[in-house]
Formats: structure tokens, sequence, C-alpha cells
């Protein structure tokens, strides 16, 4: 029932927001005057009054930003989310969370269509049985945007799937990934000037330069991040396995005999050109995995027993007095 | 060595004690007649008394012997003569007492033969006879023995048979009286016999009878006074002049004092107690020659009341207590057997034997009782057990105080006299009753030293030496031990402090522990929270044991607790109680067990544990055998194999400098330092400056980075033949500095040295051979395996330093493969692989339980990180697998199985690192296993 309702009301509005603005947004917009914003603002209308409009904006994260907009301001608002209608979907019908987050889903470019099709998708998946909770996580895999979290995504779906299909356990594919598709020519080079500049961070340590070695260490972390996010994060797995050291060395400026093993260790890997490999005192200083076992809830950021939509974000409620 | 090569003494000069000593010594000899026992023994008192060291006392000795030991002959030539005439006589008439007559033709023989006066040969005689062990009898004394002896012997016969005549004139020729004496009181008492009243048929027979068991009596007893003045060697007197046999008016030798008792007034006639018979008065006349102290103490003895006689029995028997002189000893001996059998009142008679007999007893249990006074009970103990033994064997055989002291005796050594005599002859007698009794008392302080621990610990230690002292000689050395090893256990259980002062006697019982006292001790190692018991036990463990000395505390200690388990589950057997003695004995393992709490996650933590896992697993499946192999060899802590692995002698790499620097060793090194940067300096002088700085090397663990780029600059540039020597003799002395070694890596690549020079300063550096690698970039390979060295040392250096670091976990990797291959090992699985721990784990998995399939690898595989995190899921799963089937082994701890489980669960979402959650995993199997154990 509450499917339905939800379902007419944003195809209605979608109808009508979509010979407005190219079918870009899915939820409550506002136009104001003299923005230099080619986009409207996208959130939620809490309440409209006599001279102002108390919006929710949705940022790029998941923070909500309340702003009261003078109505003087506003070129034009458009209401097409219901809060009452999201507020009514139930564990019960758990194809209500599906339904709705598919169409939010379709809107790719609406940060906060986004942001509610993934929870919609989530409590989909943990009320439902079945099929309805395979599809949810097809779903959230389509729509995450973070290797790890797909990694997980996926394993907990094959855990969750009767027939175990291989299938759910193929490499996520990362968002830059999907941009470059493969290791580029920027990613070779920097990977290379990596390595001569790990070891020059290195010999400053040694040479006690650590001044030098600290501006050397932030320019390393500058392109190993940008190595990372190009999905080539193997060409910098010596350097992310010892940067918890290295930082501490260039922080605290002196190096114990201990860090000095990890140090020397590196350099011996970055000469020799042959990875640290997977011997036990290097993993365990590495940055920890997630641990947690493989259940639903390890893969939302928030518990959805007793969950409820309120003020544009899905909250856990309180246990509160008897 | 021969008399006449044997080495002259000569005493040291000078000495003010050893005069003294000379000085003194010889009168003690000339009064000893030589260089004999006694002598001895004074002379060792002397020298104590002048506290001469044992050195001069033996060299003094020595002096005495080869100087000649004999006092100076004070015989005149006439002197001589005669004492050689007499010796020769008296030793052919085969006379064992110096009758009156003996004594009448010596005397006579000495002064017309000898010319020597009547004083002076009498006194050669008594000399001679005493020397020859011969008693002194007067005429008259012999007389009224040998009336005694006729009397007695005849009884109340009225004939004589001719063997009994012939005994008694032997014995008059014995005592030097004349025969026809002896007839004349043979006849007169055989006629009074046949003037009596003749008795009744049985009362005759009876009479008789009683006539011949008091004459075998009367004879036995003379023939043991006899005996024991011919054979015992210490009725010996002091006195030059020879003791006579008769009544002694001296009063030294008295037990005690005239004020102790009533005045005793010599009288004659000597009055009778009322009750005494015809035969006992005869009989107190007989023994007043030879019972010296009789005259003394009669009037005591006679008085009608009983009171007197019974404070005579204790002091007699304190004084012979008291007394360390045989000779007085035997006095009184011979008093109290009189004493008791005269006694005509029974009830006196007993409160006598109680007299005689209450000391042999264990001391009550008194808190305060001193050392001392226990010391003084315990000796009193003893001697009385020895002096009452000694009264009853002289009591005559059937008589009623002999009866009665046995039974005294009984009661107090529960030793029974009269069987043990009946069984045995008379001198295995004598040597069967003392060990029996005082083994038997001695089980009794023993037992008084028992309950003394128990009640007041304290006390008992203070009591453990003197007792142990006490005891010495009267139990076997194995019993006393074994005894005084279970009292310790007691005392040092409730009274730890008490090992400060019995370390003495408790080190000694200790090292003889047998198998369940070594448990014991095992017991109170672990309980014990004292400091010093704690580190004597260990101590004493370990040398019991074989356990390597050199291991730390904590290894030792687990090493004893291991063997002492072991010994154990040999002892008791049983699951159950092995279960629960190793779970109890190791309280780590007991408290990870039953806590909910997690340790330090550390590698040397969590290889325990998970060799403990392993032990429960072991005793899970039943196989005890392998569980005690294992608990017994425990695997050796990780720090240790990582610097046991290390294949050559290792740097000494951040040791502390053996000496410490001071201001003048810095001066010195920046000194040396500054002329090896000066390039103006000469070679033969930079060589001298390198000399300078390995001579105070081992003062500094390491040196700034900055001084060692400086020295290694001079290393690799040196080109004199002055300095290329300096540097081959002294820079193996610098191997300890890491920043040198960081420094030649540092300069590696921009040195310019000639490739040999260089690979000699990396040789000695490193004490390592490196080659020159051809290709272009043989700086680089260089750099490499000087890098590789130097991590191989620093890492050994940090073990080694420091066991709880962070290098430690390649070692446990291998550990737990080892511990993980020892459980497949068990479920006997086939196929083991080696070195990969998660295949390890998932053959293990697979051995377990067979519900597991391959898509949860595959699903791990997939999650997993890196090979570790591999491990950690793939151990999730043999947990799973373990829950599961213990689960459906024994459904009855199913509840406890789901709360370990989800225990596990809980914690493995919180934890959030790898040595987190490897500890997790393997405490919660030893959790499961442990609880399939206790089900099982």
């Amino acid at each position: 029932m509450s499917s339905k309702l939800i379902h007419g009301l944003i195809v209605g509005s979608a109808a009508l927001a979509s010979c407005l603005f190219a079918d870009s947004v899915a939820g409550d917009v506002a136009w104001l005057k003299n923005s230099q914003q080619s986009q409207p603002m996208s959130g939620l209308i809490l309440s409209v009054s006599t001279d102002f409009v108390e919006f929710l904006e949705f940022n790029a994260g998941r923070d909500l930003n309340k702003i009261a907009i003078p109505k003087s301001e506003l070129v034009r608002l458009v209401k097409t989310i219901d809060p009452q209608s999201l507020k009514a979907l139930s564990p019960s019908s758990p194809e209500g969370y599906r339904d709705s987050a598919e169409i939010l889903s379709s809107y790719p470019s609406d940060a906060y269509a986004q942001y509610l099709a993934k929870r919609l998708y989530f409590l989909g998946a943990y009320w439902g049985r079945g099929e309805i909770r395979l599809s949810c996580f097809r779903g959230m895999i389509s729509l995450c945007d973070d290797e790890a979290l797909e990694r997980r995504i996926r394993a907990v779906a094959f855990q969750n799937d009767p027939d175990r299909d291989p299938a759910w356990l193929d490499e996520p594919v990362s968002p830059s990934t999907k941009i470059s598709n493969g290791i580029s020519v920027e990613t070779t080079a920097i990977a290379l000037r990596l390595r001569a500049d790990q070891l020059m961070l290195l010999s400053k340590i040694r040479n006690r330069a650590y001044l030098d070695a600290f501006q050397l260490l932030e320019s390393i972390e500058r392109q190993a991040d940008r190595v990372i996010e190009l999905g080539a994060k193997e060409l910098v797995q010596e350097f992310e396995t010892i940067r918890p050291i290295l930082k501490q060395v260039v922080a605290e400026q002196q190096v114990s005999p201990e860090q000095w093993v990890f140090l020397m260790s590196l350099e011996i890997a970055l000469l020799s050109e042959r990875p640290l490999g997977q011997r036990w005192n290097s993993l365990m200083i590495r940055d920890q995995p997630d641990f947690r076992s493989l259940t639903i809830e390890s893969i939302a950021e928030f518990p959805p027993e007793r969950c409820f939509f309120l003020n544009g974000e899905w909250l856990s409620e309180q246990p509160g007095p008897r | 060595m021969s008399e006449s090569s044997e080495r002259k003494i000569i005493l040291p000069v000078g000495d003010s004690r050893l005069n003294e000593f000379i000085r003194r010594a010889g009168p003690i000899i000339t009064a000893e007649r030589g260089l004999n026992e006694r002598s001895r023994l004074k002379l060792r008192s002397l020298a104590d008394s002048l506290k001469l060291p044992n050195e001069l006392f033996d060299l003094a000795l020595e002096h005495f012997r080869q100087s000649g030991i004999e006092p100076k002959d004070k015989l005149t030539r006439f002197e001589r003569a005669f004492v050689n005439w007499l010796t020769k006589h008296l030793n052919s008439t085969q006379q064992k007492i110096l009758s009156t007559e003996l004594e009448q033709a010596g005397l006579t023989h000495g002064t017309e033969k000898y010319q020597l006066t009547i004083d002076r040969a009498r006194q050669l005689i008594h000399e001679v006879a005493r020397d020859l062990g011969l008693q002194r009898v007067s005429l008259k004394q012999a007389e009224s023995y040998l009336h005694y002896l006729v009397t007695d012997q005849i009884g109340s016969a009225t004939v004589l048979n001719e063997q009994l005549r012939e005994r008694l004139y032997r014995a008059a020729e014995s005592w030097g009286v004349e025969i026809a004496t002896v007839d004349g009181y043979i006849e007169q008492w055989l006629t009074e016999n046949s003037n009596r009243e003749r008795p009744s048929g049985t009362s005759r027979r009876v009479l008789a009878l009683g006539s011949c068991a008091l004459l075998i009596g009367i004879t036995l007893y003379a023939y043991s006074i006899y005996q024991r003045q011919q054979h015992d060697p210490t009725v010996e007197s002091d006195q030059n002049q020879l003791s006579e046999v008769e009544p002694s008016t001296d009063k030294s030798g008295a037990p005690f004092e005239s004020s102790d008792l009533p005045p005793i007034a010599l009288m004659e006639p000597h009055p009778n107690h009322p009750e005494w018979s015809e035969t006992t008065i005869e009989r107190l006349h007989a023994a007043r020659p030879t019972t010296g102290l009789l005259d003394q103490y009669w009037n005591v003895l006679a008085a009608a009341e009983p009171d007197g006689r019974v404070a005579l029995i204790s002091e007699l028997t304190a004084s012979a207590l008291a007394g360390h002189d045989e000779t007085q000893r035997q006095a009184w001996v011979e008093l109290l057997v009189l004493t008791l059998e005269i006694e005509p009142d029974p009830q006196t008679l007993e409160t006598m034997i109680s007299e005689l007999t209450h000391r042999i007893t264990v001391t009550s249990i008194d808190s305060s009782l001193t050392t001392p006074a226990l010391a003084d009970d315990l000796e009193d103990c003893f001697r009385s057990n020895q002096l009452a033994f000694q009264v009853w064997r002289t009591l005559d055989e059937t008589s009623l105080p002999r009866r009665l002291l046995g039974q005294g005796l009984f009661n107090q050594t529960s030793v029974n006299l009269d069987a043990l005599a009946s069984v045995d002859t008379d001198e295995m007698f004598s040597e069967a009753y003392l060990p029996l009794a005082e083994q038997g008392l001695a089980r009794q302080w023993l037992d008084y030293l028992t309950t003394l621990a128990r009640l007041n610990p304290e006390q008992a230690g203070q009591f453990v030496i003197p007792i142990r002292q006490g005891l010495s000689d009267k139990l076997d050395h194995r019993s006393l031990n074994d005894r005084l090893e279970d009292i310790l256990l007691m005392i040092l259980e409730n009274s730890p402090q008490s090992i400060t002062h019995l370390k003495p006697v408790a080190d000694e019982v200790i090292r003889n522990a047998d198998h369940d006292r070594i448990l014991a001790w095992g017991e109170l190692l672990h309980s014990t929270q004292d400091h010093s018991l704690r580190q004597w036990l260990t101590t004493q463990l370990v040398l019991l044991l074989d356990i390597d000395r050199i291991l730390g505390e904590e290894q030792q200690l687990s090493l004893i607790r291991s063997q002492i388990l072991a010994r154990q589950s040999e002892l008791i057997g049983g699951h159950h109680a092995l279960i629960r003695q190793w779970l109890t004995h190791n309280e780590l393992l007991s408290k990870l067990v039953e806590s909910d709490q997690l340790p330090n996650a550390t590698a040397q933590n969590i290889a325990d544990i998970a060799q403990w896992g392993t032990q429960a697993f072991a005793l899970s499946r039943g196989q005890f055998e392998l569980f005690q192999r294992l608990y017994q060899e425990p695997q050796a802590p990780l720090a240790m194999v990582a610097i046991a692995n290390a294949s050559r002698e290792t740097l000494n790499l951040l040791d502390d400098a053996p000496f410490t620097a001071h201001a003048t060793h810095h001066e010195t090194l920046d000194k040396a330092l500054a002329v090896l940067a000066d390039k103006e300096v000469r070679p033969v002088t930079r060589a001298a400056a390198l000399q300078r700085i390995s001579a105070v090397a081992d003062r500094f663990a390491d040196i700034e980075f900055e001084q060692a780029q400086l020295l290694m600059t001079f290393l690799l540039n040196a080109q004199s033949d002055d300095e290329v020597i300096a540097i081959r003799k002294e820079l193996g002395k610098l191997r300890h500095w890491l920043a040198l070694q960081q420094a030649l890596i540092n300069q590696l690549e921009s040195t310019t040295a000639p490739t040999d020079h260089l690979l000699t300063i990396c040789r000695l550096l490193t004490d390592e051979s490196f080659e020159l690698a051809t290709s272009d970039n043989w700086r680089a390979v260089l750099k490499i395996q000087l890098l590789s060295s130097l991590t191989g040392q620093l890492k050994i250096a940090i073990v080694r330093r420091n066991a709880e670091n962070e290098l430690l976990w390649d070692q446990l990797h291998d550990r737990l493969c080892d511990e993980m291959i020892l459980r497949l090992r068990i479920v006997h699985s086939d196929g083991i692989p080696q070195d990969a721990y998660t295949l390890l784990i998932r053959t293990m998995t697979k051995a377990i339980s067979s519900e597991l399939n391959a898509a949860n690898w595959q699903l791990d595989d997939y999650l997993a990180e890196d090979e570790l995190h591999r491990a950690i899921l793939a151990g999730r799963r043999l947990i799973d697998g373990v829950a599961r089937a213990i689960g459906k082994r024994n459904p009855q701890i199913e509840h406890k199985i789901t709360k370990i489980v989800t225990w596990h669960v809980v914690h493995s979402n919180q934890l959030q690192h790898y040595r987190d959650q490897l500890l997790l995993n393997e405490l919660t199997l030893l959790k499961l296993w442990t609880s399939a154990c206790q089900a099982n």
C-alpha cells in the first residue's frame, strides 16, 4: 500500500519535474534568485510559511543543512517527496523499500535521491527475504562508490544467496576504473616517481634531515593517494604498509631500532624491486581490515532495527523508558 | 713413610697461644699416662679454651707424638724392677681381684727384695693393680662377701653338694679368703638350717625352687657386677689410688647435697626398715662393700616413711641423667636398682618407677616453650630411656620392680621388653631394645612436631633444627628426612617466612624428595605468595627437576609447573583429575578459560594460548600420552627461538656498553675524530687516532650519526699503509655501533673508495663476506646485502633486548603452524600441508567437520585483504566447525558452547587489529576444547 502511494507520488512529481529539469532530480528542489550555481538546491522541504520556506539542503556527503529561505529569494519551489509516505514504509512489506529505492536510484546526479535509495535498498535487504533481499543487494552494489564496501556487500550477498552464485564475488569495479578502465600512463609514471622518492625519503631519514623528509613524505602521500584513486593500489602496496611508520618517524624525528628494521625492509624491497611479501611482521603494521562478521548490519552505517525517517534522514529509534 | 724418614715437626715460634698450650699440655699428658683418648679430649678442651687454631693443635699433637708422649719416668731403678716383677706376678695368678693375700705378698716382696718402704710398695702395688684392672678387696670385705655368698647360695638347705662347695672354695680363693674360714661359714649355716623348723613338703619344694631362683639371681647379680667391674673400660678412677670397693666416705660423688634430703647420719649398727626381710638385710649388708653410696643413704632406705626413697629415686635419676662420669653413673644405677629391689611397699614402688620413667616422654604443646628448653627435654627423654633400660636390665629378672619398670617402659616406648627378652639372646636383646625404643620415641617427637606445625607453625619452625639434631642418630636418615619434609611442608605452608632459618635443613630434605613430595613442593610453590619461599622453591625445584638454570624465572616456573603436572598425572591418573589439575595448576590458563576478559595480544601470549589449546585438544581426544609429552616439553619462548635461529654469531648491536663513558672518554673520542677529519694530519697520526677510538669503543653503546659519518669517511678514504693496518686491526672493535653501520650504507653509493678496500670495510664492520656483483648496479646490490645483513642483526638484537617486541610475529606464524600440525596429527589427518597456515587451518577444519564446504573458503579468499586476514577468517571457520562437532558429541554442554561462540562473535566484531583477532581465535578454541575435556 505504502509503496504504491509513494510510487504514485514520486512518479507524479517526477513527471512534472522532468518537464522542467530534464529529469535530473527526484527530490524537493529550490531555485534561488541570483544563485551562481547552475543546479538547484536538492533536499527536503520541511515547512512553508508566509514568508519563509524551511529547507533541508543535502550536501555532497550525508550531512543535511537546515536553512530558512525567504520566499522573496525563491524563483521556484518543487515538492516531490512526501516524508509521510517514506515514514509509512514498513518492514512487513520490504518490497516497498526496494521499489522506492529503484525509482530514486534512477537519478544518478541527484545526491539526495542516491542517498535515499541506498538506505531504502539496505532496509529492503534487511527486512526482505529471497529475491527481494538479493535484488536489494544488487541495487546497493550498483550504487556503491567504495571498493571495500562493495566487496563486503558482495560477500554478504554471496553468503545470503542459497545458490551461492559465484558471480557475486566478482572483483569490485572502482569508480576510477569505471572511468579510466585500466592502469593509465599517468599511474605508471607516478609509481616510478614514487619509488625514487621513497628511496630519497629513506636517505633523508638516515641522514636525520627530518624537515626535508617531512616535505617529501607529504608529496609521496599525495602521489600514493592519486595512484590509489586511479585504481592501482597494488603499485603502492609497500608504501601503504610502511606509511604509518614513516609518518611517525618524520613526526617524532627519531627512529627506533624496531622502526629501522621496517624502514630497511622497505628499502630492500624498493631496491630489489621485490614486494615486502606476506610476512606477519609487515602485515601487523598495516592498516587493519574490517574484521566484522559478514552480517547485513555490517554493510550499513546505521542499525536497521526500528529505523524511521525523520527530518530527511533514516534514524534509529533511541530506546526510551518503558 | 717410615718412621726414620718422618719429617721432624718444627713448631712455629712466637705464638703465645701455642706456647701456653705446650706448657699446659705436658701435665695433662702425664696425668693421663700418655697420648690417649682421654688426654686428647682434655687437650682439645684446652686448645678450645685458648682458641688455638686446628692447624696449630694438630701440629702440637704431632710434636708431642714425635718428642715422646710418655710422662717422664718417675720410678727409681728398684721401683721399676719391682713394678715389672709385680706385673708378671699378678698376670701369672690370673686373679681378677687384688686380695689381701696378694697385696701382702707384694708388700713383703717389695720391702725385702727391692728395698722399698711399705707405703711406697703399697702405692706401687695399687698402681699396677689399677693398670691391670684388678679390684682391691680388704680381707674383712672378702670374708663378709663370702659369708653372704654361703648363706645365699645354700639358702635353707641342710646338705651341701660338692659342686656348690667347690664353687664356694673357688670364690674364696679368688677373694683371698682362707678355705677354712669358708668351711666354717658353711658348717655354721648348715647347722642353723638343720635346727630350723622343717617346712611342709609343698612349701619345701616351693622354697627349694625359690632358693634356686634366688641363688641364680644372686649369682647372676654378683656375676654381672663382677663382669662390669672387670670389663667396663670406663670404670676407671682419676685418682692415682686404687678405688676401693669399700663404702666411700667421699661425698663428692653424692648425687645430691645433704641439704636436699633429711640429714643422713651414718649410724652403727645400721637401722633396718621394719618390713625388710632377713634376706634383704643380709643382701644390703653384703652390698655395702660394692655399692658405694649405700651407707650414705642407708637411713633414707630404712626410713618407715617412703617419701625419702621416692625423692631418692628422683634425685638419683636426675643426677644420673646430668652426670657424664660413667663411674659415678654406675654407682647411681646400682643404688637405684637396690632401692627399687628392696622397696617393700608396692604402691611406693609404682611411684618410684614413675619417677624413673616420667621423663621418657614428649614435651607438651606450650607456646612459651623456648628452643633451649625443648632441646633439654629432648635430651632428657632419650637419656632417661637409656637409664631406665640400664636399671631394668640390672634388676632381678623375677622381681616386681623389673616387671613394673618393664611396663612403664612399654607405656612410654611401646616396646615390650619381656616379649623381646623371650626371643632373643641377652646380647641381641640389649642391641635390639634401645634402637627400637628410641625409634618409637623419635617418632613420638616427630608426631609432636607435626601437631605443633599445625597449631603453631612459627614455633614448630623454631624447633625443627634442634629436634632434627636430637633425632639424627635415632632414626635412619631417610625416615627422619621424610618425616621432616612433611613437617616442613606444613610449616612453610602456614608460616612461609620460616624458610629464612629453615634453609639448612630444608635444603637437604628437598634434595632427596621422592615423587609424592616433589608434587607437594610444587603445590606449595603454586600456592604461596611469599617471595622468599617462592625464590627458594624455584631454585630447589629447578635443581631437583634438572631444569636449565640459565633460563629466565618465568620459563623455569613454567617448566616446573609442567613437570609437576606430568608427575601428578602419573600418580593420580584419571581423566577428570588430570584436567582439573591441568587447569588449576596454571593460574593464567584457568583464568583464561573461566574469564571473559582478553589478555594482552602479544605474540608470546598467543603462542602460549595456542599451545594450551593443543594440549586441551589432545586431552579432549583422550590422547593422554601426547598431552603429557606436550606438557612436559613446552615450546620455547618465541624470542628464544628467534635468537636461536640466528645462524651465526651476532653483533652486539643495542647492547649496553660494558663500561660507562666518562667525560674523558668523550673528550678522547671527539679529539680523535677531529684528527681523522683533519686532512693535513699525517696518516700515522690518523692511524693512532683510530686506535684511541677503538680503545674507548666499549664505553659507548653507539655514537652520534654525524660522528659515524665522519669516521666512515675516514675509513673509506684511508689509503696509507699505516691507516689500512690500523683499520684492519681496530675496526672489528667498532662493529656494535649501529650508527657506523648506517653510515656505511649511507656512503656506499657516493664513495670513491677502491672496491677491494670497500669490501674490506664491509667485511670488517659486519663480520660477513661480500662479493661484488659484476653488473653495473653493483652498489645497489651491495647496499641490499648490507641492508639485509644489518636488518637481520638488528632484529636479533631487538629480540635479545626485549622479548615482548613487535618483531616476533613471523615466529608466531611458524609456531601456530607447528601447533596446527600437531592438532592435525591428533585427528590423524592425512596430507598435512607445510608452512601455509591458512591451508593448515582449513585442513583441520575439514578433518573436524564435514559440514563446511569450499564456498566458504571461496568467500574468505574474496574478502581477505592479505594472508593474515585470510588466516583469521579461516580460524573462524575452524571455530564454527569445532563448536558444531563438540555440540553434536556433547549435547549436554550445547548451551555452554553456544555461549562461547557468541562471546567470540561479539569480540570479533569489536576488535580491530590482527593481533587481537589471532588471540581471540586461539582463545576461543582453547575454551571450546577445554569444555569438551570437562564434558567427556
